[in-house]
């Protein structure tokens, strides 16, 4: 049978009157009614009683003197206690609702309970425990709330008859018996303070309120005040009524996630709240969150005195902190900016009146500050400004389920403690240290600065090492995070960042390609002029890009680099580059042939440099950095050392590349050293005590000794070493394994030592 | 000794072009070319492949008429006596695959030689059809497929085609009496990546059309093309075989996606 076919005349007219009511058509709407009524009656003359009530809500609510049933409704008992739980949210309802609940079932008595009905469908004194999905979702709450303005005073046709089914209402359990009692906690209510106590004078609120910083804080990791989870958002009703009450509302430009609109609607909402206090005092109990914590037993003496329920149960459940607490935070400096007239409105209205002026500033204080210093306090440069901040289901976070904001918000502690690191090693206050660049354009010099931070399997350190480039007190302009196909969970740290900071950009790539490959494609993804390079497990130290950017100058044919903080396992200390400080492109070149004294690392040079000098070999995976710096200070002008006290922070708490077999080690040097002969004119003897120097503990590997007899073969015969540079480039060459390698190249020696003769 | 030309086309994919190359470079048997056609890409790529220098025996940056046309274009400049096309992305599965096919290639007797190439998501071998059902396509994948090259710079791809070109190749030069060779061994990885819906619907038609053109009056093309993708819809969507027994090929297409934008 179809719908239309059956036969609902109750429910067909009911329908009709809500809908003649809504329109403005009064008379309609009792005729209506009425045929109702009669349609109930002609059914079998019974009168359900949940047709009862509904029939005599309605006729309260759309014809008030109609209310002749043919039934007396069930005796009530005379004293219904009527108890609303109200907040923005993250302010302790939650809490409250639950004490009460129990307070109320220990006086043995039978209660309505309603949680959050303009949202879910939970009829329990426990919140938490109860499946937040979208099953529990209570569909005629969201239409009621999205359908009913924000702010209302007095009767509406379609929030009062919600509000009876919240407090009036005998339906929930047995119908014949009636509730002693009825608890709601409500948010997203508090603008309709004033047309619940209109509906019920006896009404009492139980009203909370909490800073501005918490709660957004709080709400940020949680859920929307604006509803986008759920419905259609909340966000250009809330401005129309804002400004029609005489609001300024000029802040509220784009409907995005801004920090501005949270400030508003804590703000309307807080001062509405504190009103409708003021206005019925016998009804609204401020429920202050920061007095409670500050004098616990007397607000709850006062509570207690106010709903009429006395009991010690109360002290023991609330000595808790309220609501899952998230220890992160998500608003960034910027925020706690924007948030300032908040706070301070908080304070002076709300705290001082209650605190005391000297307590109640001292609170915001350490509020405040601690936001600015805590551990997830995201850095403002190259943030977003607070405009992309992450909603996670309640439920997700009720039920314990993670999240890429929870993995990045919870995620372990970098094993290199930034800050324990750089008060050992710095001189001096670290707050001087990570202050702003003050001098930002003449440091600068109209260049642009970026860095590539290259990742695999970094997950327990590389948002560390991001924040360090974001934490800079010159901050970069770009920064680029190349994800070498990682199959960790960076990949998702990374963009749960990138979404947060405008200036962080993740190139993923879809293969494993190396280091090289990674960082130059990092460079090519850049357009700054200037770029520097980090290792997804080390971290930069705080004044790194403006000590580097200040030493260049602006000169884009030299390289900047700074001394290198090596983290060892129990210990730290600083290695020196100074022997690389001012010396010529030729005469760095010399130094890092033989790998002696210590080769800086992260160097800040410019984009047309490294493009100059041919970028990374894409096809080397061992010394790839040497190579390039060879090459790079064959091409540069001038290395200058940074003045600061380090540059990158250097973990090597776990050994690098001690898995790599001797065999490649020794290929790797003995074959990038060869190739790089036809770089630079180095004077002849100095080749090979640089070689002896370079290779180190390998030089007993034949490789090494075969590579050393052909370099000596080449200068003792006076052989053109850039054909031996070119040999050991070709592209078969190097595809060889080390006994082939080593055979052509002692056949190629013996090659030129026959022309030689030949000649 | 052999000579081979790997032939490498891309166009926008500078990481994968990049991986390739890789896997190119690295091959230890000496006597190989590598021919890459970048067909004007619009990222880094073109600097990048500038960058590798001598590594690259010939490189052209120029704008082409798509894939197949880029491919013929690479393909004239090839001078070794095997050519195999690795495009972006694809790579050969380690450094001695070109040395362990030079062994195995038989120049007095193989036109076409063929190993196996696996998924690069998965690493599983990719499905073939028994070399005897050639005449229905999926035979082997080019990218490990060697070519005598001058077969197929005399055959050429066709342009006309957007997807089955090289489907369109293998049937010509077979219909032509090319000798087929068929080997297990492992050539090289590609990316699988899984297309749109209707990708997939016009990629069927493309090669069904094409190969019922070819086939179609002496083997059963249509017929068993359907039964597959009966069996494979009905497994994919976890539709009862019942459901879908009687419905024709471009009923089991449309079920097909239907199901796909309901899931």
């Amino acid at each position: 049978m179809a719908l239309s076919d059956r036969k609902m005349p109750f429910w067909d007219a009911v329908t009709a009157a809500q809908e003649h009511a809504l329109s403005g058509d009064k008379d309609r709407a009792i005729d209506a009614l009425m045929a109702a009524r009669r349609a109930a009656v002609e059914s079998g003359g019974h009168l359900s009683e949940e047709r009862t009530a509904l029939l005599r809500a309605l006729f309260r609510t759309i014809a008030p003197g109609h209310e002749d049933l043919p039934e007396d409704p069930p005796s009530m008992p005379p004293a219904v206690q009527r108890i609303v739980v109200s907040g923005i949210g993250r302010s302790g309802t939650t809490l409250i609702y639950q004490q009460l609940a129990k307070l109320l079932l220990l006086a043995d008595r039978r209660v309505n309970f309603r949680y959050e009905p303009y949202l879910w469908n939970i009829r329990s004194p426990e919140a938490k425990g109860n499946p937040f999905d979208m099953s529990q979702l209570h569909h005629f709450g969201l239409m009621v709330h999205t359908g009913v303005p924000l702010f209302l005073e007095g009767g509406h046709p379609l929030h009062d008859p919600f509000a009876d089914h919240l407090f009036d209402a005998p339906w929930d359990r047995n119908p014949q018996q009636a509730p002693d009692a009825h608890l709601t906690k409500v948010i997203r209510g508090s603008g309709r303070l004033r047309s619940y106590l209109a509906r019920f004078p006896d009404l009492r609120i139980v009203a909370c309120l909490r800073n501005p910083v918490d709660t957004i804080n709080s709400s940020l990791g949680m859920f929307s005040f604006f509803g986008e989870e759920f419905h259609p958002d909340d966000r250009p009703r809330f401005r129309d009524e804002l400004a029609a009450r005489g609001a300024d509302v000029t802040r509220l430009g784009q409907p995005d996630l801004s920090i501005e609109w949270y400030a508003q609607w804590w703000q309307a909402f807080t001062e509405e709240t504190l009103a409708v206090a003021q206005d019925y005092p016998e009804n609204v109990f401020a429920f202050c969150y920061e007095a409670f914590q500050e004098t616990p037993e007397a607000m709850l003496e006062a509570l207690m005195d106010f709903v009429g329920l006395r009991n010690l149960g109360m002290f023991m459940g609330l000595s808790k902190p309220a609501g899952p607490t998230i220890k992160a935070t998500s608003l960034t400096q910027h925020d706690i900016r924007v948030l300032a007239p908040q706070i301070n409105y908080y304070t002076d209205q709300v705290l001082v009146p209650r605190l005391g002026a000297q307590t109640a500033l001292a609170r915001t204080k350490k509020t405040v500050s601690r936001y600015l210093g805590g551990r997830f306090s995201f850095p403002l440069a190259g943030s977003d400004l607070g405009r992309k901040c992450p909603i996670q289901l309640r439920g997700m976070m009720l039920n314990g389920a993670s999240s890429p904001f929870l993995s990045l918000a919870k995620r372990p502690a970098h094993p290199v403690a930034l800050a324990e690191v750089i008060a050992q090693h710095h001189e001096g206050d670290p707050e001087d240290l990570c202050k702003p660049a003050e001098t930002v354009d003449a440091i600068k010099g109209g260049k642009r600065f970026g860095a590539v931070i290259t990742c695999h399997n970094n997950q327990s350190t590389v948002a560390d090492a991001v924040l360090s480039c974001l934490n800079q007190t010159l901050p970069f302009d770009e920064i680029v995070v190349v994800d070498d196909r990682s199959t960790d969970n960076s990949r998702q740290i990374l963009g749960e960042l990138e979404a947060r900071y405008s200036s962080v950009r993740v190139l993923a790539l879809p293969s494993n390609l190396g280091p090289s490959a990674a960082r130059d494609l990092g460079i090519r993804e850049l357009t700054t002029d200037f770029w520097t390079q980090l290792d997804g497990d080390d971290l930069y130290w705080p004044s790194k890009n403006a000590q580097e950017a200040a030493a260049l100058a602006g000169d884009e044919s030299a390289v900047a680099f700074s001394d290198i903080l090596l983290v060892r396992p129990g210990q730290s200390f600083v290695q020196s580059v100074s022997a690389y400080n001012g010396r010529t492109g030729p005469e760095a070149w010399a130094a890092l042939m033989a790998r002696t004294p210590q080769i800086p690392r992260d160097m800040t040079l410019s984009r047309k440099l490294y493009f100059e000098a041919g970028g990374y070999d894409m096809t080397r995976h061992l010394y790839e950095d040497w190579e390039l710096k060879l090459r790079l200070a064959a091409r540069s002008r001038t290395w200058i050392r940074a003045r600061g006290t380090a540059g990158t922070v250097y973990n090597r708490l776990s050994p690098g590349l001690s898995g790599v077999e001797d065999g490649r080690h020794a290929r790797a040097l003995s074959q990038t050293f060869l190739s790089a002969l036809a770089q630079a004119n180095a004077p002849k003897d100095a080749l090979l005590p640089a070689y002896d120097a370079m290779i180190g503990r390998f030089a007993e590997r034949n490789i090494a000794v075969r590579s050393r007899h052909a370099l000596e073969t080449f200068i003792a015969r006076g052989l053109d070493l850039a054909r031996l540079a070119e040999h050991v480039s070709r592209r078969d060459t190097c595809a060889m394994d080390n006994a082939d390698y080593s055979l052509a190249l002692d056949k190629f020696v013996a090659e030129n030592l026959r022309e030689e003769v030949t000649a | 000794m052999i000579r081979f030309s790997v032939i490498t086309i891309v166009r926008n994919d500078a990481p994968g072009v990049i991986r390739t190359l890789q896997s190119v470079f690295a091959q230890t048997y000496g006597n190989f070319e590598i021919i890459v056609q970048d067909g004007a890409s619009t990222d880094h790529i073109s600097d990048v492949l500038r960058g590798f220098g001598s590594l690259i025996d010939s490189l052209t940056i120029e704008p082409d008429g798509g894939i197949y046309d880029a491919m013929n274009r690479a393909l004239r400049r090839a001078t070794g006596d095997y050519c195999i096309f690795m495009n972006a992305a694809d790579f050969f599965v380690d450094n001695g695959v070109l040395g362990r096919v030079a062994e195995r290639i038989n120049p007095q007797t193989d036109d076409i030689w063929s190993g196996k190439a696996l998924s690069d998501e998965t690493g599983n071998v990719h499905n073939y059809r028994p070399p005897d059902q050639f005449w229905a396509g999926s035979t082997f994948d080019h990218q490990a497929a060697f070519i005598r090259t001058n077969l197929m710079q005399a055959l050429e791809y066709d342009t006309r085609y957007k997807i089955s070109g090289d489907l369109h190749f293998f049937t010509r030069a077979r219909q032509q009496g090319a000798r087929f060779t068929y080997d297990d061994m492992v050539i090289a990885r590609k990316p699988f990546a899984v297309g749109a819906s209707s990708d997939f619907t016009d990629r069927l038609k493309d090669r069904l059309d094409m190969l019922e053109e070819a086939w179609g009056d002496q083997y059963p093309v249509r017929d068993l093309i359907t039964r597959e993708l009966r069996f494979n819809t009905g497994r994919t969507f976890d539709l009862g075989q019942s459901l879908i027994e009687h419905m024709s090929l471009d009923e089991l297409l449309a079920e097909r996606e239907r199901w796909t934008r309901v899931l």
